[in-house]
């Protein structure tokens, strides 16, 4: 496993998907430095060989994202926000996309390890475009790679959240999938161990009916169903007997026994299914060793043996398991006590992001819930493993304002819960304002400010900054002029030469056009890529 | 920036619905209606911008289309530049029918013959639904639209100078060599190069292709123009050229806007008077510096608060509404708010409010700013309202 691999965070065991209490340090607001940095971006370069030429939609950028940090991206549409994010997932489509070279070390490993021997790039004579070889094996390889860091790693929000999930499995399905693949054994475990012959189990769904049947307050009938939970030693399943028996659902006494009896039911086990568990859980234990093996290549930059041996284990394995249960319908009915664990834990998770009747969200498909109602989804699909990192490509921007003020309360509660750092990529610099503690500003694929947010809106440096934010109606300043940025982003095959936004600039001086501006620091953790200003460079 | 309220009106909307059918089964029978505006009433003055907010969903874009008549209505009336004894006798008349809804019986209410029947002769002479094809289509150049989608709303196949002299073919404006002429002063107008003019609508950005069609609701010199969600598609930094256009050419030309929008930020730089609308129906109005600074329906505080300010020192408190809006096929009962209000009392699920002005210019449809005599008189009503009310004044 991706994290077990180094002991900075400890692996959460058991218990409800979102139980770590990470205090935040004390001058968590103010832009001060904090934490160990987890992502740390090197001089990446991301370009799209295309027909018309070679598209530099990353230039060259650099910044590190702290632990429990948000580090907010800014910029016009066509700067690189979207590529960097993709970049770091590796999900850019190749072709025609490749990350030319740099580094992204995501607690020292390098995702980037061996991009160098995936393609071959050669200029044709005379024309401004280039041959691009790709082996395909090394890119499958590094894309398998991958899997050690999605997700519990990093992991992502998109832009649509009704186009980023699957239209045909129910919401819980895809939930599922995640904390099969995240935390399975610990489920498998729990389904193994659960006791439903134990002699208090009867008492207690006699208890829970009745109290059900009085509409006792929500409190005791949580109880109650914590007791069952206990009684059966299955922890996840008070959320099962909460829900099948809360005075709002069809609540006549009998109806809930017998609801509560067909559940606990399903939880004898039957010698087939427990096989069926058994070898589920081993696969999944091989798969999360092969990725801590990933992870170490990744580390360490040179190739594991070990993971040669791993492969095969997890291939034979799964011939074994397929020629067991490959008959019609048999694998479907042995999935079901897997199924009904994940759909509860689904609607735990589900419960974790405040949505209000979890059990019917969970169980509808994506088409038939509201855009605000799929990204809150989408947020607990992305926050079920528990990332280091959660990468947000405008997590907002198709909402309203007021489901965005609710998205975004959530996203800034479960960082602190969680203590995961966010880079949350906008164009709305007011959302940054809410929730960033640092923003990066990029223009045509390169970063020209980075700086904490109070010092960004107090004094921005970079006149690209200035314009943005002197562009921004404010419904507290009705008087003030908009102004706007003359022109607009410039075609990245043929950017200009120098500072990319020397065209625009207000205050462009001759040295603008001939070489492009270092990164400078300017003091505060304010640095700045602008000749209007003289800092020392910053040490790459 | 006030419009003065001597101003002509343009456009003055009264009781407008359009409900669409929910059809089922196999031979397609109606099952339902989708609310989309239900009942509303609103006037446009001449060269006065009037902001529509509201979630989406709540029928701003079905309501600006409606008005230019680019969807039918299901009832109401929009007349087209009423004389003011016109406007008073009108509004004296709808006080005498009282707003009941077309499905609506009411068979205890009398109805008022003689009022209707002046109403309908008011209609035939004034409103654009009993236009006939003919004398709408000369009244479609007087009221323009700009479409929210700069990528959806430009034929992919035409030049520019098809796009914007299109409207100007259509009405026989001029000769061609006026036409041709006038279509470069356009595009001069909304800052564009005469050079753009030879190129397909995909070799521009959004923005410029937002001019364009600004540029193509401008050819007719139009009285007034909707501007449906015309910058929510862009960049702030283009966002902000482009309502400096739409601001220089309103006070070149006269221009009455209808501006709808969802930023409320946006429609604070632009509007002259705000329209807050709630799944179909205008929950409050009021002219746009007494809304932002004393807006008093509790749906317009909680999207007021909730505008994130790019303001990294703030601290606000914040409303944070639950859930999200109800279905217009199915409104809730009473006032259509009353699922997610904070200040929710008991007679909100029981009695629909109506609009009533509680400051000059300023309506607002509440409860909470007294209830209407209508209302059942319980016990439990007038405590709720106590409560209320010592709420709003806390």
């Amino acid at each position: 496993m991706a994290v077990a691999a180094t002991p900075t965070t400890p692996l959460p065991e058991t218990g409800s998907p979102l139980p770590r209490q990470i205090v935040r340090p004390a001058g968590a607001s103010s832009g001060q430095p904090k934490g160990d940095v987890v992502l740390d971006i090197r001089n990446l370069k991301t370009y799209f060989y295309t027909y018309d030429g070679v598209v530099r939609a990353l230039d060259g950028i650099s910044f590190k994202v702290r632990k429990g940090e948000t580090l907010g991206i800014a910029g016009e549409t066509g700067c690189g926000k979207s590529v960097t994010v993709f970049s770091v997932m590796r999900l850019i489509p190749d072709p025609p996309g490749r990350i030319v070279s740099g580094k992204i070390l995501f607690r020292g490993a390098n995702l980037l390890w061996g991009i160098d021997r995936e393609a071959k790039v050669k200029p044709i004579k005379n024309t401004g475009r280039v041959k691009v070889t790709r082996r395909f094996r090394r890119i499958k390889a590094a894309n398998e790679r991958m899997s050690a860091i999605r997700g519990r790693g990093i992991s992502m929000i998109f832009q649509e959240p009704s186009q980023a999930m699957n239209p045909i499995f129910p919401v819980y399905d895809q939930i599922g999938e995640v904390l099969l693949l995240h935390r399975g054994p610990e489920l498998i475990d729990g389904l193994l161990g659960a006791t439903p012959e134990d002699p208090g189990v009867e008492p207690a769904i006699e208890a829970l009916a009745s109290a059900s049947a009085r509409n006792a307050p929500q409190s005791e009938i949580r109880e109650l169903a914590k007791a069952l939970a206990d009684a059966l030693h299955l922890p996840s399943f008070s959320i099962r007997a909460f829900h099948l028996s809360r005075p709002t659902s069809a609540s006549r006494n009998q109806d809930v026994r017998k609801a509560l009896h067909k559940e606990v039911r399903g939880l004898h086990l039957s010698a087939v299914e427990k096989g069926y568990l058994r070898n589920r859980k081993a696969l999944i234990l091989l798969e999360n060793d092969l990725r801590a093996t990933y992870f170490q290549e990744m580390q360490e930059g040179e190739l594991d043996r070990r993971g040669e041996r791993a492969t095969r284990n997890r291939m034979r394995l799964r011939r074994y398991s397929h020629l067991y249960f490959r008959f019609p319908g048999v694998t479907r009915r042995l999935e079901r006590p897997l199924r009904d664990e994940t759909l509860w834990r689904s609607v735990e998770i589900l419960e974790g992001v405040r949505i209000a009747n979890p059990v019917q969200i969970a169980k509808s498909y994506p088409f038939e819930l509201s855009g605000g109602m799929l990204q809150r989804v989408m947020i607990a699909m992305a926050l079920a493993p528990e990332p280091v990192i959660l990468m947000a490509d405008e997590p907002t921007t198709a909402l309203d304002v007021t489901v965005q003020a609710q998205i975004l309360g959530l996203m800034r509660d479960l960082k602190e819960r969680v203590g995961t750092s966010i880079v949350l990529i906008t164009h709305d610099l007011a959302v940054l304002a809410e929730v960033a503690d640092r923003v990066c500003i990029m223009y045509a694929g390169e970063i020209v400010e980075n700086a904490p947010i109070v010092r960004l809106f107090e004094s921005p440096l970079h006149p690209y900054t200035q314009g943005l934010l002197a562009s921004i109606p404010r419904f507290d300043r009705p008087d003030k002029r908009l102004e706007s940025i003359p022109g607009s982003v410039p075609n990245l095959i043929t950017p200009p030469t120098g500072c990319k936004f020397h065209p625009r600039c207000p205050f462009a001086m001759p040295i603008c056009k001939e070489s492009r501006p270092p990164m400078t620091d300017e003091g505060d953790e304010h640095s700045v890529a602008c000749f209007l200003y003289h800092g020392a460079p910053m040490v790459e | 920036m006030e419009g003065s309220l001597d101003d002509q009106t343009v456009l003055s909307v009264r009781n407008l619905r359009k409900y669409f059918p929910i059809k089922a089964g196999v031979f397609g029978g109606k099952v339902g209606d989708v609310r989309a505006v239900d009942g509303v009433s609103i006037d446009i003055r001449e060269s006065e911008t009037v902001g529509l907010v509201g979630e989406s969903g709540c029928g701003k874009t079905t309501f600006g289309r409606t008005m230019l008549r680019l969807i039918e209505p299901t009832s109401g009336h929009v007349y087209y530049r009423p004389p003011a004894d016109v406007m008073a006798r009108l509004d004296a008349l709808y006080g005498e029918i009282g707003s009941a809804t077309p499905d609506d019986d009411a068979p205890e209410r009398a109805v008022n013959v003689a009022a209707i029947q002046e109403l309908d002769q008011i209609a035939k002479e004034y409103s654009l639904s009993r236009k006939k094809a003919r004398q709408m289509r000369e009244l479609r150049g007087k009221l323009q639209i700009v479409f929210q989608d700069p990528f959806g709303s430009l034929s992919p196949r035409m030049l520019v100078r098809e796009i914007v002299g299109e409207p100007l073919e259509i009405h026989h404006s001029g000769s061609r060599a006026e036409r041709r002429q006038r279509v470069a002063d356009l595009m001069k107008e909304v800052g564009l190069n005469p050079e753009h003019l030879w190129r397909f609508p995909h070799e521009f950005s959004g923005g410029q292709r937002q001019r364009i069609g600004i540029a193509r609701a401008l050819a007719l010199r139009p009285e007034l123009v909707v501007l449906d969600e015309p910058t929510s598609a862009l960049d702030v930094s283009v966002q902000a050229q482009i309502l400096n256009i739409l601001r220089k050419l309103q006070e070149e030309q006269r221009l009455s806007y209808l501006f709808i929008s969802h930023h409320l930020s946006v429609v604070r730089a632009m509007a002259h008077r705000v329209v807050v609308m709630y799944l179909g129906q205008v929950v409050e109005q009021a002219p746009v510096d007494e809304l932002f600074n004393r807006p008093l329906h509790p749906y317009t505080q909680a999207l007021l608060s909730a505008i994130p300010l790019p303001d990294p020192t703030l601290n606000r408190e914040r409303i944070i509404l639950s859930g999200d809006v109800p279905s217009p096929a199915n409104p809730p009962s009473g006032c259509r708010f009353h699922t997610r209000c904070p200040a929710v009392m008991p007679v909100c699920s029981k009695v629909e409010p109506h609009l009533q002005e509680q400051r000059p210019g300023h309506f607002v449809s509440c409860h909470l700013y007294g209830i209407p005599e209508e209302a059942p008189a319980e016990t439990a009503l007038s405590s709720g309202l106590e409560a209320a009310t010592s709420d709003a004044a806390r």
